[in-house]
C-alpha cells in the first residue's frame, strides 16, 4: 500500500528537562500536571504508518499542550505531517486513549488538530471529540489492536 | 347576537397567515364573550359545519373548539356542553375534522369540573370515550395527533376514570390499543401516565382484578420499554431525557402491583445484566416497587429481590461504573430494608442476617473503609449493616422510634441510631461474644451514619444547624459508652462528662479478639467523627473534647477496653493516638482543642508517672521474672502518648503546609534529620515480656514523633505551641525526675520530644535559654545527688538528649564545660545505664557538631574518658589517651593498649557487660582478616548469664553506634577499631530480639558511617564534612561485609520465630531488617538472597504502618524487592504469597510521607504482572485499581508517572 507520506521529516528527540528540576521538595507540595508530563505521556506513541514517535515526526509538541491542573481541563493539539493524512483521526484517537489511560479521570480532554493542519480539521476533531464515536471505535477489536501498537512506542 | 364577519373568514381562509387568523379568532372570542353563545355559533356556522369540502367542516370545527378554549363561558349550560361533547364525539369520524374534534374533546375534558353547571358530565364522557373506543386508531395516527388523542385518553382516565369504570367502559383495553408500538418520547411519557391513571383508579373501584387479568398485556407493554433506551436528539425542544421517562416507566412499573409476578423476575434478569444501564435501572425499579408495593404484594418474591441485590453488592466491581453500580444496590438495599421496616417487617433483613455468603461483608466494609476511594462503596454496603443493626435492635426487644427515611431530618436519624445503640439493655443475658459482635455491629453502623452525614448532600448546612449539634451531643456520648464498654444502666451523659473511666467487664476480658475489634472500630468512629464536616463553633465542641478524653484515656490505658493481649493493647493504643490526632487536626480552627488535647496528654503523663511510682522505685529490678505491670504499661503508655503528640502536630500543621514551604527549613531539617533524631530515637523504648517470661526490653529506634513534629514545626502557630509543649514537657520532666526515678522511659521520651520541639525554636530565645538551662540543671542535679544513679539517670538523660537534639547554635556557649561535666557523670555513676548511655550520645553529639577547632586537648581527654566507659569491662590507660587528639591518628590508643585481660569495672555495674575476652589479634587490620573475630564468629547459644538480657544493652549498643559513627565521621579512625570489635563482640551475645534490634540499630550507624567514609559530603546534616578516600575502603571492609554477616546470622532466627516460642518480630525488628536490606552490599545480597527474602513480604506488611519505618530504608526495601524479581530463586521465594506480597506493596503505595515510597512501590507492583501468574493477581485487581485512580492524581510527579506505568502493566 502507497504511504500517504512516504518521506517524513525526522526530527530529533529532545531532551526535556528532568523530574528533578520541576520536582518540588516538599512532600506536602503538589506537582502539577504540566505540559512537558502530558508530553512525556504521548510523545513516544509510534505513528501508524512509520515506525518513528510523534515526537520524532513532530506531529506533537510541548508547546501545543494547553492543561490546568485546577480547572481539570487539557486540549491536546496535534499537527498531522501532510494536510490530506488520512490517519489523523487515528493519531488522534491514540493520544486520547493514551491519556484515558494515564491521566486522572477529572481531566477533560480536548483532542484537536493544529489549526490548518488538516484539509479536513473540522471533522476530524469532531470525531475525536465525540465521546461516543470514540466509544465505539473502542469497541472495534482490530482498531483497539492498531491503537495498542501504537502506544507500545517504537520498537528499538 | 350576530357572528362577527371574522368567523366566517377564519373558516373560508385557511390560507391567511397566523398573525391573521389568531386576530380573527380573538374577535370571535370576543363576541363570545361579549354574549354569543357557542350554540349560536353553532348556528351561524351550520353551513360550514355540515359543508361538503372536509377542510370547511374542519376549520369550523376547530373555531368552535378555539372559541370553547379562549371563552369556557360560551357554554350556557350542561345540556350545551352535552351537545358539543356529542358533536365532537361524532366529528371524530369525520377524518379531516378529527384534529378539531380532538382538540374540542381535549378542551371540554380540560374543562370539566372547572365550571360548574357548564362542564360535561360522566355521560357525556362516556359519549367521548365510546367514540374514542370505536373510532380512533391511534397508533395509526401520526405523531401531532397522537399526543392529543392521548392526552384525552389521560383526562379521561383522571377525571371519569372512576365513573367510567363503573358504567362499564373498558378502560384498560383503550389504553392497549392506544399506546401500543409507541415510540415517540412525547406520547410515550403520555402512555406511561395513562397506565399509572389505569392503577389508580382501578385500585381506587377496588377492581385490582380486572388488572391481575390483563396482567399480561400490561406487562407486555411494560416489559418491551424496560430498560428504557433513549437519546435526546440534539435539538430536540421537548426536553424529555432518558432519566425523566426512566423515572416515568418506573413509576409507572410501581403504579400496577398487579404485574409484580411478572416485573419482579424481569428486574432481576436486567439485574444480571452484562449492560451497566440495566442494572442501574433495575436496582431504581427495585427501590421504587418495594415503596410503593408493600410486603403483602412483595411476599412471594422478596426471597429473589434479596438473591438478585446481594450478587450485585458482594460482585467485585471492576471499575468506577461497576463501583456506582454497587453503590445503587447498598441504597436500594438500604431504601428496601427502610420501607419493609416501616410495614414493621424485616424479612428481608432475616434473609440477610440468613445468607452465609454475607458472612464476609464485615470484613469488606472494614477493608472498604481503608481506603477513601472507596467511601461511597462503604457508605452503600454498610447501609446494609445498618440493616442488620436494626434487626440486632429488635431481636433484643428495643423499642425503636418508626424509621426515617434515609433523607429524613438527621436529628431524627441519629435519635434512631442511638436507640440502636442501647442493645442489648439491662436484663440482656448474652454471651459476651454475642455482645461484642453485636456492638461491632452496631459500631459500624454508627460509622455509617457519621460517613453518610459528611457526604450526603447539604452536610454543609448542618454546620450552622442547631439540632444537628444538639443531636450529635448525645451521640457521641453514646458513642463514647458503647466504645468502651459501658455498663448500659450506667449510661448517662454525666458519666462521660465526669470522666468516668470505663472497665472491662468479665465478660469482655473471655471475647478478646472481637474485644479488640470493638475498641479499635470504636477509635476509628471518633476520628471520623472528629473530621465532622463542622467547623467549629455550632458543634458541640464539649462533645468533642469528651471524645478526646475518652480517647486519652485509651491511650493510657488500652488494658482497660480489651484486656487483650500486648499487641493487640499495642494496636488500639496506637489506633487511639492516631484517632486523637485527627480530633486535633479536626479542631484545627480551635486553639482551646489543641491546647486541651496537649493538657490531657502531659497529664496523662503525669498520671502514668504517678501510677508507676506506687510501684516503688526499683521495683522494676527486684523481679527477675517478670516486670511490674505498671512499669510495663507506662513504658508503652509514654510511647503511644508520644507518638499522638508528635502525629497531633502533623495533623494541625497539615493545613498549613502551604506555610510551610514559604520557611527557610531545608537545612534545620536536613540537620534533625541526620543528627537529632536519631538521637532521639535512643530514648524511645517500650518494655514487652520476653519469650520466657522473663523481662526484656525492646529497643525502639522510634523517631516517629520527632520526625511527624518535624513536619509541623514550620507552621508558626504550631510552632508556638511546640515552644509551649516543650517548656511545659521539660519543667515535668526536671521535676519528674526528682519525683519519679523509676520512670526512665517515660522522662527520656518526654525530653527527647521536648528537646526536639526545642530545636525547632532555634531562633526563640526564650526557648533556647530554658533548653540550655535545663542541660545545666540536670547537670547540676546529678553532681548535688553525688552521681548516685537513682537520683542521676534520669537527670542525665535529660541532659543527653538536649544536648543531642538541639543543633549547633543552640548548645550552651561553653561546650567543653559540659562535655566534661556529662563525661564525668558518665564515669562516675553507679550504673552502667542509662546515664552512661544518655552521656554518650551527648558527647557523640557534640564531637560531631563542635567545629574541628573546637576540639581540643580538654574535650578529647573527656571522650577518651567517655569511650570506654561504655564497655565497662574494657577499661583504658587514661594516660595514654587524655595527651591523644581524636583527631590524630597516631596520638590514639592502639588496640594493644586495651586490656582485656585485666577487666575491671569502674564502678559497680547492677547489669555488667560481660564482654567476652577478644583474642588477642584484636588489633588486626583489615588485611588480617582470619584473625578477626568477625571473620571467624560463629552463631552460638546464648550464655545463661544473657536469658536476663534488658533493653539497657540494646541501647547502649545503640549509643556505642553513636559514638562509632561520630570518630568516623571525624575520620579518628584508631579509636574506632577496638570499639568496633567490642561492639562486634557484644552482637554475638545477644540471643533474642532486643538484642538483635540493638544489632539492626547499630547497623543503622553502620549505613551512616559508611556514607561518611565516602567521598561525598553529608549534605543536609549542617556540618558538610568531606572525608578522604582512605577511610572508604577501610570503612566498606569492616562495615559493610563482616558485620553485615553478624547481624544477619543474629537477626535471622528471630526473624523465624513465631508465637510460643519467642516473641514474634515487632515493627521495630522489621525497620531493622529494612534497613539491613538496604545497606546489603551486591555481592552479600546474592549470598544472603535466600536467606532474607522469605521475610520481605511480610517485611513490607508489617512496615506499612509501622512507625519506626523510615523512607530511605523502605525505599531500599522496595528496589530490593523489585530486583529480586528477576532472579528465579528471589521470585519464588517473593511470589509464595503473593497476597502478603501485593498487600505489602500497596499499602506502602499509598504511603502518604513519602513520595520516593509510593513511587518504588508502585514500581514493584508494575514488576508483578510480568511474574506472578494472573490467576494470582485477580483478587486484587480492584484494590488495584482503586490505588492506581489515587495515583494517577498524586501530588508528585515521579508517582503519578510510576502509575501510570503500574496501570499498563495491570490492564
Amino acid at each position: 500500500m502507497d504511504l500517504i507520506n512516504p518521506e517524513p521529516i525526522i526530527h530529533e528527540r529532545k531532551n526535556l528537562k528532568s523530574n528533578t528540576d520541576r520536582t518540588t521538595t516538599s512532600e506536602d507540595q503538589r506537582d502539577a500536571i504540566d505540559p512537558l508530563e502530558i508530553f512525556e505521556h504521548i510523545r513516544d506513541i509510534t505513528d501508524p504508518e512509520h515506525p518513528y514517535s510523534l515526537e520524532q515526526l513532530n506531529v506533537v509538541s510541548e508547546d501545543l499542550i494547553d492543561i490546568s491542573d485546577d480547572k481539570s481541563s487539557l486540549r491536546v493539539q496535534f499537527t498531522p505531517t501532510v494536510q490530506h493524512c488520512s490517519m489523523a483521526t487515528l493519531i488522534g484517537l491514540c493520544i486520547r486513549v493514551k491519556l484515558m489511560r494515564v491521566l486522572p479521570s477529572r481531566f477533560k480532554v480536548d483532542i484537536l488538530i493544529t489549526p490548518g493542519g488538516h484539509s479536513t480539521e473540522e471533522a476530524v476533531n469532531k470525531q475525536l471529540n465525540d465521546k461516543e464515536r470514540v466509544a465505539a471505535a473502542l469497541e472495534n477489536p482490530s482498531l483497539v489492536q492498531m491503537v495498542n501498537n501504537s502506544l507500545q512506542g517504537p520498537k528499538p | 347576537m350576530e357572528l362577527p364577519l371574522e368567523a366566517s373568514q377564519f373558516v373560508l381562509d385557511g390560507q391567511a397567515n397566523p398573525g391573521t387568523l389568531a386576530y380573527r379568532l380573538q374577535k370571535v372570542a370576543e363576541a363570545a364573550r361579549s354574549g354569543l353563545s357557542l350554540l349560536d355559533l353553532v348556528r351561524n356556522l351550520r353551513d360550514y359545519l355540515i359543508a361538503e369540502e372536509g377542510e370547511t367542516r374542519a376549520r369550523a370545527t376547530l373555531l368552535l373548539a378555539k372559541v370553547l378554549e379562549e371563552v369556557p363561558s360560551s357554554l350556557t349550560g350542561q345540556t350545551d356542553a352535552s351537545h358539543v361533547a356529542a358533536f365532537f364525539a361524532a366529528r371524530l369520524s369525520d377524518w379531516p375534522s378529527f384534529a378539531a374534534a380532538i382538540h374540542g374533546c381535549e378542551t371540554l375534558l380540560r374543562q370539566a369540573g372547572q365550571t360548574s353547571g357548564r362542564s360535561i358530565a360522566t355521560a357525556d364522557a362516556k359519549v367521548i370515550a365510546t367514540a374514542f373506543t370505536d373510532e380512533v386508531e391511534v397508533p395509526g395516527l401520526a405523531v401531532a395527533l397522537r399526543q392529543p388523542a392521548l392526552r384525552v385518553l389521560q383526562l379521561l382516565l383522571e377525571k371519569f376514570g372512576t365513573s367510567l369504570l363503573k358504567e362499564g367502559v373498558n378502560l384498560i383495553g383503550m389504553v392497549i390499543a392506544a399506546t401500543d408500538a409507541e415510540k415517540d418520547p412525547r406520547c410515550l411519557m403520555l402512555a406511561f401516565s395513562c397506565f399509572k391513571l389505569l392503577g389508580t383508579v382501578y385500585a381506587g373501584a377496588g377492581c385490582q382484578s380486572h388488572l391481575q387479568e390483563a396482567s399480561d398485556d400490561l406487562f407486555d407493554f411494560v416489559a418491551c420499554y424496560f430498560p428504557l433506551t433513549f437519546t435526546p436528539p440534539p435539538d430536540a425542544a421537548h426536553n424529555i431525557t432518558r432519566e425523566s421517562m426512566a423515572s416515568e416507566l418506573e413509576a409507572t412499573i410501581a403504579a400496577l402491583p398487579s404485574l409484580a409476578e411478572h416485573v419482579i423476575p424481569l428486574l432481576l434478569e436486567k439485574l444480571a445484566s452484562s449492560v451497566r444501564q440495566s442494572r442501574a435501572d433495575s436496582l431504581s425499579a427495585v427501590k421504587i416497587c418495594v415503596a410503593a408495593w408493600g410486603i403483602e404484594v412483595l411476599d412471594p418474591q422478596l426471597s429473589a429481590v434479596w438473591r438478585g441485590l446481594r450478587n450485585v453488592l458482594l460482585s467485585h466491581p471492576d471499575c468506577d461504573e461497576d463501583q456506582e453500580v454497587v453503590v445503587k444496590a447498598g441504597e436500594c438495599l438500604r431504601d428496601c430494608v427502610t420501607s419493609l421496616a416501616g410495614q414493621d417487617n424485616l424479612e428481608l433483613v432475616d434473609l440477610a442476617l440468613e445468607d452465609s455468603s454475607c458472612q464476609s461483608l464485615p470484613m469488606r466494609i472494614q477493608e472498604a473503609a481503608s481506603g477513601d476511594s472507596e467511601a461511597a462503596f462503604h457508605v452503600s454496603s454498610a447501609a446494609f449493616m445498618l440493616g442488620m443493626g436494626e434487626r440486632a435492635a429488635a431481636s433484643a426487644n428495643t423499642s425503636f422510634p418508626p424509621l426515617q427515611p434515609w433523607h429524613a431530618p438527621r436529628h431524627q436519624m441519629v435519635k434512631f441510631r442511638m436507640t440502636a445503640l442501647s442493645l442489648p439493655r439491662g436484663g440482656q443475658q448474652w454471651p459476651s461474644e454475642q455482645l461484642n459482635h453485636q456492638r461491632l455491629l452496631t459500631i459500624q453502623c454508627l460509622q455509617t451514619v457519621v460517613r453518610c452525614i459528611k457526604t450526603s448532600p447539604g452536610s454543609e448546612h448542618a454546620a450552622t444547624d442547631p439540632s444537628v449539634a444538639e443531636a450529635l451531643s448525645p451521640f457521641c456520648s453514646r458513642m463514647l459508652q458503647v466504645g468502651a464498654h459501658e455498663d448500659s444502666t450506667e449510661s448517662d451523659e454525666n458519666s462521660i462528662g465526669s470522666g468516668h473511666r470505663p472497665t472491662a467487664s468479665k465478660a469482655d476480658s473471655t471475647s478478646e479478639g472481637v474485644g479488640s475489634q470493638v475498641a479499635t472500630a470504636h477509635i476509628k468512629l471518633m476520628s471520623s467523627l472528629a473530621s465532622f464536616p463542622f467547623d467549629s463553633a455550632p458543634l458541640d465542641m464539649m462533645g468533642l473534647l469528651r471524645a478526646a478524653r475518652q480517647l486519652s484515656l485509651h491511650v493510657t490505658d488500652p488494658q482497660g477496653i480489651t484486656g487483650d493481649a500486648a499487641s493487640d493493647q499495642e494496636g488500639v493504643s496506637a489506633a487511639a493516638a492516631q484517632g486523637l490526632a485527627s480530633m486535633a487536626g479536626a479542631g484545627k480552627s480551635s486553639t482551646l482543642m489543641l491546647a486541651w488535647v496537649v493538657e490531657q496528654f502531659v497529664s496523662s503523663l503525669r498520671q502514668c508517672s504517678h501510677s508507676c511510682s506506687k510501684n516503688g522505685p526499683g521495683s522494676q529490678q527486684t523481679s527477675a521474672e517478670e516486670p511490674p505491670a505498671g512499669t510495663r504499661s507506662s513504658s508503652q503508655q509514654a510511647s503511644a502518648i508520644l507518638r499522638a503528640l508528635g502525629a497531633m502536630a502533623t495533623e494541625a500543621a497539615g493545613p498549613r503546609s502551604s506555610e510551610l514551604r514559604q520557611l527557610p527549613l531545608e537545612p534545620l531539617l536536613g540537620t534533625l534529620a541526620g543528627d537529632v533524631i536519631p538521637a532521639c530515637s535512643t530514648g524511645a523504648r517500650s518494655q514487652r515480656p520476653g519469650p520466657t517470661g522473663t523481662a526484656a526490653k525492646t529497643q525502639t529506634p522510634d523517631g516517629s514523633a520527632m520526625v511527624l513534629a518535624e513536619e509541623a514545626a514550620g507552621a508558626e502557630k504550631t510552632q508556638k505551641l511546640l515552644q509551649q509543649v516543650a517548656s511545659d514537657l521539660m519543667a515535668f520532666a526536671l521535676q519528674e525526675s526528682q519525683a519519679a526515678r523509676t520512670m526512665h522511659d517515660v522522662i527520656l521520651q518526654a525530653l527527647a520530644w521536648a528537646a526536639h520541639a526545642a530545636s525547632f525554636s532555634c531562633g526563640q530565645p526564650s526557648v533556647v535559654e530554658q533548653a540550655a538551662s535545663t542541660i545545666m540543671q540536670a547537670v547540676d542535679g546529678c553532681r548535688s545527688a553525688g552521681y548516685s544513679s537513682k537520683h542521676a539517670e534520669p537527670a542525665v538523660a535529660v541532659a543527653g538528649c538536649v544536648v543531642a537534639a538541639c543543633p549547633p547554635s543552640v548548645l550552651p556557649g561553653d561546650c567543653r564545660e559540659l562535655v566534661q561535666q556529662l563525661t564525668a557523670l558518665a564515669v562516675h555513676v553507679d550504673q552502667a545505664s542509662l546515664a552512661s548511655q544518655a552521656a554518650n550520645v551527648a558527647a557523640a553529639s557534640i564531637l560531631a557538631k563542635l567545629p574541628p577547632g573546637a576540639i581540643d586537648s580538654t574535650v578529647s581527654a573527656a571522650l577518651a574518658q567517655l569511650l570506654p566507659a561504655q564497655p565497662s569491662t574494657v577499661p583504658v590507660d587514661d594516660s595514654s589517651i587524655s595527651s591523644a587528639s581524636p583527631m590524630e591518628t597516631d596520638g590514639v590508643p592502639s588496640p594493644a593498649q586495651v586490656d582485656t585481660s585485666s577487666a575491671a569495672p569502674r564502678a559497680p555495674t547492677a547489669v555488667p557487660l560481660a564482654i567476652q575476652p577478644l583474642p588477642s589479634s584484636a588489633d588486626s587490620t583489615p588485611q588480617d582478616q582470619a584473625a578477626d573475630p568477625l571473620q571467624s564468629y560463629t552463631p552460638q547459644a546464648a550464655p545463661a548469664c544473657f536469658h536476663d538480657f534488658t533493653g539497657i544493652k540494646a541501647q547502649q549498643l545503640h549509643c556505642l553506634g553513636w559514638v562509632l559513627r561520630a570518630l568516623a565521621m571525624r575520620g579518628a579512625q584508631s579509636m574506632y577499631q577496638p570499639l568496633l570489635r567490642q561492639y562486634a563482640q557484644l552482637l554475638r551475645q545477644l540471643p533474642s530480639e532486643p538484642g538483635a534490634v540493638g544489632a539492626a540499630a547499630g547497623m543503622l550507624e553502620t549505613c551512616f558511617s559508611s556514607q561518611g567514609f565516602d567521598h561525598r559530603s553529608m549534605p543536609g546534616r549542617g556540618l558538610h564534612l568531606t572525608l578522604g578516600p582512605s577511610n572508604h575502603v577501610q570503612g566498606r571492609l569492616l562495615w559493610q561485609q563482616r558485620l553485615l554477616t553478624v547481624v544477619l546470622d543474629e537477626l535471622h532466627p528471630v526473624l523465624q520465630a513465631g508465637p510460643g516460642s519467642q516473641p514474634q518480630a515487632g515493627g521495630a525488628l522489621w525497620a531493622a531488617y529494612a534497613r539491613l536490606m538496604g545497606a546489603l552490599p551486591d555481592a552479600l545480597a546474592a549470598r544472603e538472597q535466600p536467606r532474607l527474602l522469605p521475610f520481605l513480604p511480610t517485611c513490607l506488611l508489617r512496615l506499612a504502618d509501622a512507625v519506626p519505618a523510615d523512607a530511605p530504608s523502605l525505599v531500599a526495601l522496595l528496589n530490593s524487592c523489585a530486583a529480586s524479581f528477576h532472579s528465579p530463586t528471589g521470585l519464588a521465594l517473593l511470589t509464595s504469597e503473593p497476597g502478603t506480597l501485593i498487600s505489602g506493596l500497596m499499602q506502602l503505595a499509598a504511603f502518604r510521607p513519602a513520595a520516593s515510597v509510593r513511587s518504588a512501590a508502585l514500581h514493584a507492583l508494575a514488576l508483578l504482572p510480568g511474574h506472578v501468574s494472573w490467576e494470582a493477581l485477580h483478587s486484587s485487581k480492584a484494590a488495584m485499581a482503586a490505588l492506581l485512580r489515587n495515583a494517577l492524581d498524586d501530588i508528585k510527579r515521579p508517582v503519578r508517572q510510576q502509575a501510570a506505568v503500574t496501570k499498563l502493566a495491570w490492564t
